[in-house]
């Protein structure tokens, strides 16, 4: 065969190359600061507002980790459904799927 | 053994017939010129041939391996430039092949990097971000990705489309220096470029082969190329 058979498996390469790839595309721009920062208002304010951490009058963080799935469950989506969509927007996902990796 | 086979690949989108029933082989050494008016089918085909899409019926065989079922080995052999060379335009031209290399785990991938720079002229570029590219160092840079492993198949969709007569001339020369290795198909609707490029030519029109001949047989056919596509295509 020739030179394009790749060295035995690939293992982790490609998926440590596409995690750098989109971590830094994340920080290239703004919108890592809004997510972290959205995230950072919403635990903290469901925390103390809705769950009423210092009303319990209990030293225990539960409260806060209480509310955690829900912030994840509109967050984590958001992140991910602008990766595809990017995607499909700049057509590379015609890479993506022509390159030889698995989803 | 033939290094691209298509097997009777049909795909309809809804009640439209983009493919239909296409069959054909590469071997090595040929460079297949796929022509057809726009909308006949010649993307759907590729996408097809490179696994994007998924055939409704047929296979697609690329250097031996089925593309629905052996997938990663399919495309380990494979290099493909969509139509309009796509790329993330936020990357330096270094860092996008460079992420190629590694998502392709190519075994030295700064070397492959390297000499695909130096193969497409992209040496002065190399550290300009895409976006800030012209449209012909655009297109050479997904040319550069999809031949940045040496495959042995390759296939290109419009590879010269809007690029200026020198940068044409550029790409026709590189893909000259390699056509003897490996298995090519390049999609154009510029008739002018078989006779230059093509050692073959298949002409796709309403999803369906219309011709699938040597190129001197082609442009034996008649003086006015544009008179022959037209009676082939109608």
């Amino acid at each position: 065969m020739s030179s394009s058979a790749p060295t035995s498996s690939p293992g982790l390469k490609p998926f440590t190359a596409m995690l750098r790839r989109e971590f830094a595309g994340y920080f290239r721009t703004p919108l890592a600061y809004v997510f972290l920062a959205v995230f950072n208002a919403f635990a903290v304010s469901l925390a103390f507002f809705v769950g009423g951490l210092y009303e319990s009058g209990i030293a225990s963080l539960d409260r806060f980790f209480l509310y955690h799935p829900w912030l994840w469950a509109f967050l984590a989506p958001a992140a991910g459904a602008r990766l595809w969509a990017e995607e499909r927007r700049q057509g590379t996902i015609e890479l993506l799927l022509t390159w030889p990796i698995t989803v | 053994m033939p290094l691209i086979e298509a097997k009777n690949l049909s795909k309809s989108y809804g009640a439209i017939r983009a493919a239909h029933a296409v069959s054909f082989t590469v071997d090595r050494g040929e460079v297949v010129g796929f022509l057809g008016p726009n909308g006949a089918g010649k993307s759907t085909t590729m996408k097809m041939l490179t696994g994007h899409l998924r055939a409704d019926e047929g296979a697609a065989i690329i250097a031996g391996f089925d593309v629905a079922d052996q997938a990663v080995q399919a495309k380990q052999h494979l290099g493909y430039s969509p139509e309009g060379a796509p790329a993330y335009g936020e990357m330096t031209v270094r860092e996008f092949l460079r992420f190629a290399a590694d998502l392709r785990g190519l075994s030295d991938p700064a070397e492959s990097v390297r000499k695909t720079l130096a193969l497409c002229r992209l040496d002065e570029v190399a550290a300009q971000t895409i976006d800030t590219l012209s449209k012909g160092y655009r297109m050479r840079v997904g040319f550069a990705q999809a031949v940045l492993h040496d495959p042995e198949v390759l296939i290109l969709d419009e590879p010269t489309d809007g690029l200026d007569p020198n940068q044409k001339f550029e790409v026709r020369r590189i893909l000259k220096e390699m056509a003897a290795r490996k298995a090519v198909i390049v999609s154009t609707h510029i008739l002018e470029e078989v006779g230059e490029l093509c050692t073959r030519v298949i002409v796709i029109a309403k999803g369906e082969v219309r011709c699938d001949e040597s190129r001197d047989k082609f442009l034996a056919r008649g003086p006015d190329l544009n008179a022959v596509f037209r009676q082939l295509t109608a």
